[in-house]
């Protein structure tokens, strides 16, 4: 019965640990970029207890049956949200489903990856992510420097290259984003609407670049799937919370019951 | 999943959604020259069967247990009905009565197909689309042309200054017609490119009835064959629909709380 306690317990922090998950989901369901998450429970086998000799026949049972599911991974979405049009000059989607957007961050020089292609230009003309912290890089990974001065219209075509519309009517290059090849497995989320990379070993390129200027790649979250996921997620809470109260009065009626002396 | 049927439910909420998203573009692209209208087309998913359908030798009942999965959108398909035409008088506006696609030259070399015939001519005389893309084949208006006349067959003739009593025959448009149009991509831009599932194009000249390719209007547009009725109409259907799946989401959660209050 406390050994069930402890079950119910931990049943009710999974999921209440969904209801965060979801939580987070639903409040980024207008972030740019923003890949929603998921949690799978990996069922875990009780611990043995210790016990006298007397009792191994039902410790063999004991250890068998689940001591409350434990959280086996959280995943990433691999699918895109959908495309928005925004006409913005800086905004920029990836159509390739397994290619990211190198950023690095400025301050400590750390490589980051992401979907969320609403760049802007900061004062000293480097392409950088909205809020100015990290700098876009190039199919090299190094930051792109456009000098505005020099032309008027600036036009990203589908391969990441970047041009600049010059006065005379000719068009200058002035670097090319880069689109690498990453794939979700390796990927954990920074914060930032970015993700980190896990895994070693060389970056790729994707083969063929789609990048498409003046569109942005929407929250990947659909709030029906969220909602329904939350009214699962919150009645299981509460089924666990349920099964404490019913432990608990039934311990309660054995200890103070039951085994009240007599005369007591 | 605790019930199914929030699963169920959430998979009907999802396919409205999409429909929704569906008649939403067709809406949205109600003035557009040469649009096809989208049609979303679902199909119920997998069943799951706990006894299967017998007779008295195989045994089992005569309609077997199972239950259902939910829905799930099967494919989009593009009604290629003819779009009504519309005067404007314009000597480079031209309309395909009946069936049959312009073809139009990519600047990656690759040939696309469109009904949109507002075209223009560019700095050399060219023959081209709205967005600048040459038509295949390529025709060159002479620049001292007075006039241009296409005839029910898609023959060029154009008066020039110098020759004002004989019109010159530039050459003549070339149409192609599809198997399956529907099965064509359809890649923005009122383009299509062929596909795997289109078949193979049927290249020939308007007005030849025996091919079944349909003939030009000069001065017409064709506009796009969304009927903002039928439209509405499924909207309305398809935000009920939703509702009512809501409503089996709500149920479904009433039920879950029951259970947990089973015993207080």
């Amino acid at each position: 019965m406390i050994n069930g306690l402890h079950t119910s317990g931990l049943g009710a922090l999974g999921q209440t640990t969904k209801l965060g998950i979801i939580s987070n989901n639903l409040a980024n369901i207008e972030t740019p970029g923003f890949r929603r998450e998921s949690l799978t429970f990996g069922e875990r086998l009780v611990e043995a207890l210790e016990a006298p000799a007397d009792y191994d026949h039902y410790n063999f049972w004991v250890d068998r049956y689940g001591g409350a599911p434990h959280i086996a991974s959280m995943q990433i979405d691999p699918n895109a949200g959908g495309l928005e049009e925004t006409g913005g000059v800086f905004d920029l989607a990836i159509r390739n489903d397994d290619g990211f957007f190198a950023v690095t961050d400025a301050t400590s020089g750390q490589r980051y990856f992401t979907r969320a292609g609403n760049f802007a230009l900061n004062a000293a003309g480097v392409l950088v992510t909205a809020d100015g912290k990290y700098r876009v890089g190039d199919a090299s990974g190094e930051p792109i420097q456009i000098d505005v001065a020099e032309g008027t219209d600036l036009i990203v075509a589908r391969d990441g290259s970047i041009r600049l519309l010059a006065g005379d009517g000719q068009f200058i290059d002035v670097g090319r984003v880069g689109v690498f090849r990453v794939s979700p497995d390796e990927l954990l989320k920074h914060g930032d609407t970015l993700l980190e990379r896990q895994g070693g070993g060389a970056l790729a390129a994707v083969d063929v670049p789609d990048v498409r200027q003046g569109y942005l790649e929407s929250s990947s979250v659909n709030p029906i799937d969220e909602m329904v996921q939350l009214i699962q997620a919150s009645r299981l809470v509460e089924s666990n919370l349920q099964m404490i109260r019913y432990q608990d009065a039934s311990l309660d009626r054995l200890i103070n019951n039951l085994g009240r002396l007599a005369g007591a | 999943m605790a019930l199914r049927a929030l699963s169920i439910a959430a998979t009907g909420g999802r396919a409205m959604m999409r429909k929704v998203d569906t008649i939403s573009n067709n809406l949205a692209n109600v003035s557009t020259t040469g649009y096809k209208r989208t049609r979303a087309n679902f199909s119920d998913l997998l069943y799951q069967q706990v006894s299967r359908a017998g007779n008295l030798q195989t045994g089992g009942p005569p309609t077997g247990t199972f239950y259902g999965t939910g829905v799930r959108l099967v494919s989009t398909e593009k009604i290629h009905t003819q779009g009504a035409l519309e005067v404007t008088e314009r000597q480079f506006d031209l309309a395909l009565d009946g069936e049959g696609f312009f073809r139009v030259t990519l600047p990656d070399g690759q040939i696309a197909y469109t009904r949109d015939g507002s075209f223009n001519v560019d700095a050399d005389g060219n023959l081209v689309t709205s967005e600048g893309f040459l038509t295949d084949p390529q025709f060159t208006i002479p620049a001292n042309t007075i006039g241009l006349t296409v005839d029910p067959t898609g023959r060029l003739f154009v008066i020039t200054a110098d020759a004002p009593e004989q019109p010159q025959e530039l050459g003549q448009l070339q149409l192609t017609r599809f198997i399956n149009p529907s099965g064509l991509d359809a890649v923005g831009d009122n383009l299509y490119l062929e596909s795997a599932a289109s078949g193979n194009p049927i290249d020939g000249v308007a007005g030849d009835r025996a091919q079944g390719f349909g003939s030009v209007r000069q001065g017409f547009l064709e506009e796009s064959n969304v009927d903002v009725v039928t439209e509405l109409v499924d909207l309305i259907t398809a935000q009920r629909a939703f509702e009512i799946n809501t409503n089996a989401i709500q149920a479904a959660d009433e039920i879950l709380q029951n259970v947990n209050n089973l015993r207080r």
